[in-house]
């Protein structure tokens, strides 16, 4: 028996993995893409809260459409909103319009730990209150703001950096939980492409190319009214539709190789929002092209490689 | 870890410095250190040592808060998962529901992060199709678009979820009904009557192989909403009527 001790094999399959992964999550990152992720996260809550704000009374006051007890029952058992506590007009609105306040806070980037931290709970707790009006962009926007919250989302480009410089205080440094919510945007931006495509490929219409025509054809909420176009041309129709499909592919892939990421990322801040506006979703689309953001590589880098 | 580079000169007595513990280069020499006053030159190199316990260095993670993340991310990438292929409202398996919903649904629920995203957008569906929702007075005969009827932009499509979510939700079980009678009883005041009725209507979307022959609005749902004796609100559902086939009369009567 050979008992002389091996050195160890630094290309065995766990050893990488576990090199790889601990590249990916507990690298220290600079925080300046995610300054970004903060700014925009704040001006599309800013932009999601308005679609509420016409309607709050009629939806969530006290003769409203959607009383509590109703939502209680409708939703998730563990579902919890900060809203249903508030039993009056007034309340309503004190709630909404502190939210608002929030979301304008962390696009300034002032207070940032704490306000992304309320700005997140505000917002899931407003989704709570009314789950049945929440759609694409909403989900999204809740993922971006748990991120910020996570990551130093105040560092850069902010009233709080400003704040440090004039006080002298710690100016910012490249941090691990800024890369966990840079590694957990990257996820997310892959996996809703991925599971987008998975859901839309259950149906006919995105098989055979007709998707584009149904989504055109329904007025509420459409943005581009591509009817004629589309009467025209069924080729049209079929490359728009299997285009917004490819285009999910490309982003599920495509963000998790060096060569293509930054090229993926940089087609994201356009294409995203051309699907969003397609599909009648725009803010999604908006959201979308946030989340993979970070990753053009147009202010800092969110690098997988340690610094030195 | 990090180091720190510097260098002293002058003159001072040797054992101001580092007592006997240190030799170092004095011009071109190297030696002991002497009693008495000597021009120095004093360089040093010193190295921060690593944190014995876990905590962060310089930004870097010890190995604990590491092994405690790396278990958190593990069981949130897991309940990921399971929320993308344990979707409800995509289906799923029995296994996956259950296992999601014992151990994820309660935390990843109040987070808002037990999603399937499934943005399938169209199916070409009647759910999917334009909604109107109309109300009256019980009994009267003209029906008014409800409020939201004329919203527009990401408004109107609000106004398109709640709708279908009415739809859809009749055929989920703990949700029948729960909707509508929410919805009918909060145009009570808009009605001026505590006893109307509502309908959703889908407005048919045309064919592009015939465009100009889509059928008008259909009654997708239609109830009856009221309060009775002690507040309580009551949901009668309209169900519509269907044919049937005659009673054939046989020989022997009828059957």
């Amino acid at each position: 028996m050979n008992t002389s001790e091996q050195p160890a094999d630094d290309s065995a399959a766990p050893v990488a993995i576990g090199r790889t992964w601990e590249a990916f999550w507990f690298t220290p990152a600079d925080s300046r893409p995610l300054a970004l992720v903060r700014i925009a996260a704040g001006i599309l809550g800013l932009l999601a809260g308005a679609t509420y704000a016409q309607d709050l009374t009629t939806w969530f006051g006290p003769d409203g459409l959607l009383p509590v007890e109703t939502v209680a029952a409708w939703r998730a058992p563990a579902a919890v909103s900060l809203f249903d506590g508030c039993g009056s007009t007034v309340a309503v609105w004190s709630a909404f319009t502190g939210l608002m306040l929030l979301f304008g806070l962390l696009a300034i980037g002032l207070l940032t730990p704490v306000v992304s931290v309320l700005a997140a709970v505000g917002w899931v707790s407003l989704l709570h209150r009314g789950p049945m009006l929440a759609g694409p962009a909403d989900d999204c926007l809740a993922i971006l703001l748990w991120c910020v919250a996570l990551g130093a989302a105040g560092e850069h480009v902010s009233v709080d950096a400003w704040l440090h410089r004039r006080l002298g205080w710690a100016g910012p440094r490249p941090r691990v939980r800024t890369r966990l919510a840079l590694g957990l945007l990257q996820i997310h931006a892959s996996v809703i492409a991925a599971a987008a495509v998975l859901a839309q490929l259950k149906g006919d219409v995105w098989w055979n190319g007709m998707a584009m025509w149904w989504l055109t054809t329904r007025e509420p909420g459409r943005v581009l009214n591509l009817v004629e176009p589309l009467l025209q041309s069924e080729y049209l129709c079929n490359a728009l539709t299997l285009g917004i499909v490819g285009w999910e592919i490309v982003v599920a892939v495509g963000l998790w190789f060096t060569p293509t990421q930054r090229l993926v990322a940089r087609g994201a801040l356009v294409a995203w929002p051309l699907v969003g506006l397609l599909v009648a979703e725009p803010l999604w689309g908006v959201v979308m092209a946030v989340l993979s953001l970070p990753f053009a590589g147009l202010i800092g880098r969110p690098s997988l490689k340690p610094a030195g | 870890m990090s180091t720190h580079e510097g260098c002293f000169t002058g003159e001072t007595a040797p054992e101001f410095l580092f007592g006997d513990l240190v030799k170092w280069p004095v011009g071109n020499q190297t030696g002991d250190v002497q009693r008495a006053l000597v021009p120095y030159s004093f360089c040093f190199k010193s190295f921060a040592m690593p944190s014995p316990n876990t905590s962060s260095t310089h930004g870097r993670w010890g190995e604990m808060p590491r092994a405690a993340a790396t278990v958190l991310l593990l069981v949130y990438l897991t309940g990921l998962t399971l929320t993308v292929i344990g979707n409800t409202s995509s289906g799923s398996a029995l296994l996956v529901s259950v296992v999601k919903g014992r151990l994820f649904s309660p935390w990843m629920t109040p987070a808002w992060l037990d999603l399937g995203f499934d943005y399938f957008f169209t199916y070409a569906q009647p759910t999917d199709a334009a909604l109107r929702l109309e109300v009256r007075p019980h009994g009267d005969a003209a029906w008014q678009s409800a409020p939201g009827t004329g919203a527009t932009g990401p408004r109107a499509v609000r106004w398109q979820r709640l709708l279908r979510a009415m739809l859809v939700s009749e055929a989920e079980p703990g949700r029948e009904g729960l909707l509508p009678a929410a919805v009918g009883a909060g145009l009570f005041d808009w009605c001026d009557s505590e006893d109307v009725d509502l309908q959703v209507l889908v407005v048919p979307q045309p064919d592009r192989q015939a465009p100009v022959a889509a059928a008008g609005p259909a009654v997708l749902y239609a109830a009856r909403v009221r309060r009775v004796a002690g507040g309580e609100v009551q949901l009668i559902r309209t169900e519509a009527r269907r044919e049937v086939a005659p009673v054939v009369p046989t020989a022997g009567g009828t059957q």
